[in-house]
Parts: C-alpha cells; structure tokens; sequence
C-alpha cells in the first residue's frame, strides 16, 4: 500500500518534469524576442543584444532549462518581461481566486451530477429519466461562454441577484462568493451534464448486479441500498471522469475569467500570451499541469480507497 | 403455522412480438398451495423453469401473486411492513456476486441489524457470534468477499441472513454453484442451524437427491404446478408421479 502510494508520486514527480521541459523547448521555438517586450519597440539591437547576453538567452537550451528548474523548485520562476515583477508574485497574488473558483466548480459539478445521475438511474425508463437526459444533452450542446452570457443576462441584469462580474477581494467573504456562483455554474453545469449520464449509466450497471438484490432481500430500505452499496460500487469510472473532468474545469477557467473580469490565473495567461511575456507563460503552463497531475494523483489514490482489491495488491 | 401459501398464481408478459396481437404469456405459477410449520425444512424441487424461483420471490413479498395469496405469521405478506419483513431472509444461488466487494464482511453480515434498535456493540457481537456459528472466525470480520473461497462467501451469505434472527429461511439452490464436497458441508450447516435455532427453511433445489437429503418434507413442481407432495420418507420410498420417478432416474 505505501509501497504504491510512493509509485504513485515517484510517476507523479517525473510526469512534471517531462510537462515542464515540453514547455519550456516548445516555448523556445516560438517566435518573440523577450529582449524586444522588456525594452520596446524604439530600443536599439545593441542594447537588445546586452540584454539577451545578460538574461543568459544566448545560452545552450538545456543549460537554460536547468538553470529554469532550479530555480522553480525553489519556486523562482524569474522576472515577468511585461510586469517586471516575479512571477512568482504574480501567481501567488491570483492563485487564491482560481483555486476557489475551481474549486467551487467542482463540487456543483460532483453535487449535481451525482444526484442527477442516481435520481434518473432509479427512474430508469421513466419520465425522470427522460429529462434527466435531455437536460444533458442541452449542457453537452452549449458552450460556456455563450451559457455563461445566458446566466449573465437572467441573474445579473434581469432578476439582480448577483453581480455580472469583476471581483471585490477576499475581505468580504460573502461578497466575494457571490461574485463567484455565476461563474462557477456556468463552468460546473456543462461538465455535470457528461458526468450525471456516466453516474447513470454506472449506477444501471451496479444495480444489475447480484449483491444489490440480496443487500435489498436482508430488508434495507432503497435509499440505503442506492447510496451505500450501489454508488459506491459505480465510483470507479465517475472518478476517472471526475479526474480528467479537473482539467476542463482549470482550463475553463481562463475563459471564464475573461468573460467575467476575474482577476485569475485565466486572465493572467491571457495576458502573457498578448505580451509575448515568455516566462510568465512557462511557468503558468507548468503550473496548469501540476494542477491537473495533481488531480489525476488525488483519483489514483482514491481507486485504492474505493476498491478493496487493488489496495491488498501490493 | 409459520407459512401458509393459498392458491398463489403469477404469470409474466413477454415483450410484444406482434402489433396487433396480445403479448405472449408465461404462466410461471399456476395454483399452488402450501403450508410450513416452524422449525420445518421443506423441499422444492422441479426442473429449471418449473417456477421454483417465481414462487420463492413470491414468499420473500419481492413480487404479488397476480392471485391467491403468501400468509407470514397470519399476516398477508403482500402487505407487510419492512421491519415485519426481516422475520424471512433469503439465501440466493451464487456465491461469488453475493456480497457487496467494497464492504467487509463483518460490516456485511452486521448491516441488516442497522434498522433495529442494537447499539453498535450489540450489532458487532451479533455478526461475531453469527460468523461463529457459520464456522468462521470472528477475526475474519475485517477481511473482504474476495478473500474468501465460494463456500465460504455462501457461509458469510447465510450468516447475513441468520444475523436478525429470522424465523424462515428462503434457500434458491444454495449448493447449486459450489463443488460437490463443499455441497455436503454447506447442506450440514444449514441442517445444524435448523437443530439448533429452530430456524424454518423452504429449500429449493432441482436436484432430488440434494433435497432429499435435507428435507423433512417435498413438493415437486413441474409447469408451475405441484404434482406430489409428502414426508420425504415416503417420496423417496415410493414416489407416485411418473415426474417424480423421471427426478429419481435422473439423479
Ligand atoms: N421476470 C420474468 N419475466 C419473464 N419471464 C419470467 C420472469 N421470471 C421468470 N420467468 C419465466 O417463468 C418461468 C419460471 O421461472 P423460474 O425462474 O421461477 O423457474 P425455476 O424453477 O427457478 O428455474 P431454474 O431452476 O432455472 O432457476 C420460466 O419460464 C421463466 O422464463
Ligand atoms: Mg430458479
């Protein structure tokens, strides 16, 4: 069991690495001359020069790389060429807010899919079935910008319930979520509409099984029977999906953040990538898939919390 | 009087196969009456389709008879409340899918008592004892199904059912999936647990042989129907119906 667990991060720790350097050589093809962001436009080559020799961008790529990644897992990330601060400020100071929003995502995603899916998968052939699955096919259908103006329009401008964008800071908790709901639904309600047909289908699966009849012949109510054998069963494949769901949901984010004026990660590298910022857009790609590996780690563990069998192997 | 079934009929409706015409029916059992005293271990037994699984599934309230009706202690079993229900429990035929494989089998076994009023202790000793008297140990409790051999899933399966100290117990061919010197083993715990809980049991089986050796009593079904009934004594020594004797032939 430890012996998997310590697998399990030694793979982790190697799969960043190969991401990080993927990043880092695809970026070092990419047309731009970070010389040209820091000075402008009206600066002379020779002082361009001086500095390319001084930003050490005249060196060996792998020297480069490695001199980069000593540096992050130190967490230096450098000097941003259009902010002119750290990077490692930058992200620290928007973090917070992509995280929560995120975060947030996720659990209406999980929350609603999960009661959709078991509801429609106890209704099997029924009335709620049927509209269970219409209502997942819309979601499949609509992008989330475009249901993201939707919500705009009904609950910011018509009803005013919550605010239609911009983010009033963490000193007013209260505030701060309510300008985070909007967002986090119209992120959550797509990806809840794929995961409430696989917690259907799952379910349908597991309720076919033998075990489900005799835990229900020993006299258990249904509800005992639905939440306590037969969901826990059909896990499996709801987390892996849950796992590569994550990476929507983070990189949703960037465009969600656009939509709404949040100021997060998603708006940073949006900015980065129109100022040519090099290095601030390395280390947010890095950072983007750290997030997710993370993610696919925490559904890798949860396996051996879910099934039995696969914790005993080992 | 522990059981008392009264002319119980159940028929099923295959899917249409014509626009026009009414679907096709399967008169799975037709008119069939018996009665189970307690502490008495009755045998079914009849050919695959005769309607043996349809009339326990009828005894256990899983489903209504279309006509006639499954009396439980007096009481019309049709209508019983669930906390009434736990009083018959029910034995199925394959061990291996029998047991939830994310619990362990302590927590299994003690799960049916979650809706009486046992405290967590009570509950715990209650599933011990019952792994005890199945021939496991009460330090198996925290192992899971998948552990465990067929025969002894089919034990942990009967310790379940035993756990809310049911008065009868529905067997569906529960020797049927095993191998034979485990059959032997699982059909002298069951008689042991009869001895000694006075525990009822409709024993299902289609192998007369398997039932002849357990039963105080058969019945032998065919089409849905019972075609002879007595003290197994007196079937096995002289059976009537030319059925009975093609059982007994083929056995
Ligand atoms: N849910 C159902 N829908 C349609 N037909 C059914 C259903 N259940 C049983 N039948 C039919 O009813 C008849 C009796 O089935 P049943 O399962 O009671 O027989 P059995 O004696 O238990 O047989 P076996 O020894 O194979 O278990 C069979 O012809 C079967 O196909
Ligand atoms: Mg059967």
């Amino acid at each position: 069991m430890t012996l998997l667990i310590l697998r399990r991060l030694l793979g982790f720790a190697l799969t960043l690495l190969a991401i990080s350097a993927a990043v880092f050589f695809l970026m070092n093809v990419l047309p731009g001359d970070p010389a040209m962001v820091i000075l402008g436009i009206e600066s002379t080559e020779d002082a361009r020069a001086a500095l390319r020799d001084q930003l050490g961008l005249n060196d060996p790529v792998i020297w480069r790389y490695l001199a980069w990644l000593g540096g992050a897992v130190q967490g230096d990330f450098g000097v941003s060429y259009s902010f002119k601060v750290p990077v490692a400020e930058l992200i620290a100071e928007r973090l917070p807010m992509t995280l929560a929003l995120a975060g947030l995502a996720t659990v209406v995603t999980v929350a609603l899919a999960l009661v959709l899916g078991v509801y429609a998968a106890t209704h099997h052939g029924r009335a709620g079935d049927w509209a269970v699955m219409a209502f997942s096919q819309l979601g499949i259908a609509i992008p989330a910008f475009w249901l993201s103006m939707l919500l705009v329009i009904l609950f910011a401008v018509t009803l005013r319930w919550l605010p239609p964008g911009g983010f009033p800071g963490w000193d007013d908790p209260i505030a701060a979520l309510r300008a985070l709901i909007l967002p986090a639904t119209a992120l959550a309600l797509v990806q809840s509409a794929v995961l409430a047909r696989v917690t259907r289908s799952a379910m349908l699966e597991v309720m076919r099984q033998t075990y489900i009849r005799t835990a229900t012949a020993t006299g258990l109510s249904p509800a005992r029977v639905m939440w306590r054998h037969a969901l826990p069963n059909a896990l499996v494949p709801i987390v892996t999906i849950i796992g590569m769901q994550v990476a929507n949901l983070v990189t949703g984010t960037i465009v969600i953040e656009n939509v709404f004026y949040l100021p997060g990660l998603g708006r940073l590298v949006f900015q980065a990538i129109s100022n040519r910022d090099l290095i601030t857009v390395q280390a947010m790609v890095t950072l983007f898939a750290a997030i997710v590996v993370t993610a696919n780690f925490l559904v890798d563990l949860a396996y051996l919390w879910i099934d039995p069998r696969l914790r005993a192997r080992t | 009087m522990l059981l008392s079934i009264e002319n119980v009929h159940r028929r099923y409706a295959l899917p249409r196969t014509h626009l026009f015409r009414a679907p096709p029916v399967i008169p799975a059992v037709q008119g069939i009456s018996l009665t189970l005293d307690r502490g008495e271990i009755l045998g079914i037994v009849g050919e695959s389709g005769s309607g043996k699984s349809t009339l326990a599934r009828m005894v256990m309230g899983f489903e209504r008879p279309d006509r006639g009706r499954v009396w439980l202690n007096g009481q019309d079993s049709a209508t019983l409340p669930r906390a009434a229900r736990r009083q018959t429990q029910m034995v199925f035929q394959d061990p291996y899918d029998s047991l939830d494989p994310r619990r362990s089998i302590g927590w299994s076994v003690a799960e049916p008592l979650l809706a009486t009023s046992m405290t967590t202790t009570e509950r715990h000793a209650r599933a011990a004892d019952r792994l005890a008297r199945v021939g496991l140990s009460p330090a198996d409790m925290a192992r899971y199904p998948h552990e465990f051999s067929g025969g002894q899933r089919q034990r942990i399966a009967i310790a379940r059912a035993i756990a809310p100290d049911p008065a009868l117990l529905v067997a569906d061919e529960p020797v049927a999936a095993l191998d034979v010197s485990v059959q032997a083993q699982v059909l002298n715990l069951l008689m042991d647990l009869n001895r000694t809980m006075g525990l009822a049991m409709l024993f299902i089986s289609h192998d007369l042989a398997v039932v002849a050796s357990i039963a105080d009593r058969i019945a032998v079904m065919q089409h849905g129907r019972i075609v002879e009934t007595g003290p197994t004594a007196q079937i096995v020594a002289a059976p009537e119906h030319p059925y009975t004797q093609a059982l007994f032939a083929a056995a």
